[in-house]
């Protein structure tokens, strides 16, 4: 095994999970999130060496496979189990796991790009240029998704959401 | 509620994951091997485009020995004459829409030639009827590419011993060659076969023109190769028409002096002739017109058309006229066109031109009123 390949192998052990959480955000499945992660990280083999920011170049390539997945026309989709069975909401008495359900079907009446937007600027911290960089938009673009996002997302969760200060702080800076 | 921690709460209690690390590299490796055969495909089809591709373009479909004659008209001639040694063939002097005639002389002396043979070209398509093709055959090795043969032709009463050779050219177009008497050997016979080239087509040129001729008559045949007396032949229009001109029979004297046509060749299946006479002389096909126009003036001929039964053929008559006072016109036929179409025939020709200068004559086509000329 090459010097390269290990590092490859190395960053893919460190990273895959978070990319794959990434990922499951932007498209809300997971199945068509791990598929995602694992064709950007198959490009991002072929790159290995020559890519200056291995992390940047493979959070970018797989949001854009997330969000690519979710456009592929029916014929070229494979059906998911979680399509088949929807998650429903329901009673139970672990709060954490309602909370997750009612956030992940809040979620996903968000628009994907809108979605990819969020996902980044608010869990993965990226500024308005790097989520512009990273989604290959204007940064206006970035900006009306934000907006829209998040009024969305209050719409269905209450307008108690709010966004991370030292995350808004941060960008601010950028 | 701070949506950094709602979005970390959202991707919690994620399913087992089904890929491992092995799985990415070994989906990298292959998405690697499949971009390398893909780059080596470009560069392959890159290659091909920049050298294989114009070479394709540039290159003529098949190079063939003799190169094919662009598309000509129905009485072009086909060939030209060349020499060989001491033995000459000529351009040809008969024209037919289904063969073309020249003559091979010997130089006896600076410029006195000697008939020894004859060369008849049938074009690609044409389809020789002559009877001497069924004699036996010897092969006579390759010419141009092609196999040759010799054929014995059997001594009668109008032909001597005579030697034939044969062979194809690279554009599907055959020659027959004629040795009168066997005056060339076989060894020079291969070698004016060896010589013998195809090519551009070249209009034939008539020195008269005629302005009317009957509706139903076609320009079958023209003789180009004398100045002072050319000929042209017409027979009635059919599907498939052609006259082949009898490649065997050789004229008494080389260029200047013609024998007589032995045989009437009018009660003959159309398609064979004695085309070497002098014009006056001409056999007339079956159904057709000979017309034979002359420089040169005949006591006792006018304007007005003098015609009369012609007793050297057999049941023909002939129709004589004098346009001016330097030509002369006959037009003859059999019984079964009537002399009224003779008539209006000789009256319609007249001489044009420059006598020596092929450049101001007509064109085969252009000689005769556009109804008569056949589309090949």
């Amino acid at each position: 095994m090459s010097d390269k390949e290990a590092e490859f192998r190395e960053f893919v052990g460190t990273q895959m999970e978070a990319l794959r959480g990434l990922a499951y955000l932007t498209c809300g499945d997971w199945q068509v999130a791990e598929d995602a992660v694992l064709g950007a990280l198959a490009r991002l083999y072929v790159k290995w060496g020559r890519v200056e920011n291995p992390q940047a170049y493979a959070r970018s390539a797989v949001v854009r496979a997330a969000i690519d997945e979710t456009r592929r026309p029916w014929w070229r989709r494979e059906q998911s189990h979680g399509d088949a069975l929807p998650e429903v909401m329901a009673p139970d008495e672990i709060l954490n796991v309602d909370d997750r359900v009612h956030l992940r079907q809040a979620l996903l009446q968000v628009p994907v790009k809108h979605r990819a937007v969020l996902v980044l600027r608010f869990l993965e911290g990226l500024s308005v240029p790097q989520t512009a960089a990273a989604l290959r938009c204007p940064e206006g673009t970035v900006k009306a998704y934000t907006s829209r996002g998040l009024d969305t997302l209050r719409r269905i969760l209450g307008a108690g959401l709010s966004i991370d200060e030292r995350v808004e702080a941060r960008h601010e800076a950028v | 509620m701070k949506l950094s921690d709602l979005l970390e709460t959202a991707r919690e209690d994620a399913p087992a994951a089904r890929y491992t690390v092995d799985d990415v590299v070994a989906a990298g490796r292959r998405r690697k091997r499949r971009r390398n055969t893909g780059w080596a495909i470009a560069a392959l089809l890159a290659v091909f485009a920049a050298i294989g591709v114009p070479q394709l373009v540039a290159r003529p479909s098949v190079p063939p020995a003799t190169p094919p004659p662009p598309r000509s008209g129905s009485l072009d001639l086909l060939f030209s004459g060349y020499r060989s040694g001491d033995l000459r063939v000529g351009d040809p002097e008969w024209v037919s829409l289904t063969n073309q005639l020249a003559s091979i002389g010997r130089e006896v002396s600076p410029g006195v030639y000697r008939s020894v043979g004859r060369i008849a070209f049938y074009p690609a398509g044409s389809l020789a009827q002559t009877s001497w093709l069924g004699g036996p055959m010897e092969p006579a090795g390759v010419i141009n590419g092609h196999a040759a043969n010799f054929i014995t032709v059997s001594r009668n009463a109008l032909v001597k011993d005579t030697s034939l050779l044969t062979w194809k050219n690279a554009d599907g177009s055959m020659v027959l060659m004629a040795a009168h008497e066997n005056r060339l050997s076989r060894a020079e016979m291969v070698r004016l076969a060896t010589a013998f080239r195809v090519t551009a087509p070249r209009p034939a040129r008539l020195p008269f023109a005629i302005s009317w001729m009957p509706p139903t008559m076609r320009l079958v045949a023209v003789d180009v190769s004398r100045p002072e007396a050319a000929t042209a032949l017409v027979t009635p229009a059919r599907d498939g028409i052609g006259f082949e001109l009898e490649p065997v029979y050789e004229q008494a004297a080389f260029v200047d002096a013609w024998s007589d046509p032995a045989l009437n060749s009018a009660p003959r299946p159309i398609g064979l002739s004695f085309p070497r006479s002098t014009p006056g002389k001409a056999s007339a096909p079956s159904g057709g017109i000979v017309i034979g126009v002359q420089r040169g003036f005949v006591p006792g001929t006018g304007p007005t058309p003098d015609c009369a039964e012609f007793t050297l053929q057999f049941h023909a008559r002939q129709c004589v006229a004098a346009p001016d006072a330097t030509s002369n016109v006959v037009a003859r036929a059999g019984y079964d066109v009537p002399v009224a179409d003779l008539e209006r025939v000789a009256t319609a020709a007249r001489t044009v031109g420059v006598i020596n200068d092929p450049e101001t004559w007509p064109t085969a086509r252009e000689a005769l009123p556009a109804s008569a000329w056949v589309e090949r």
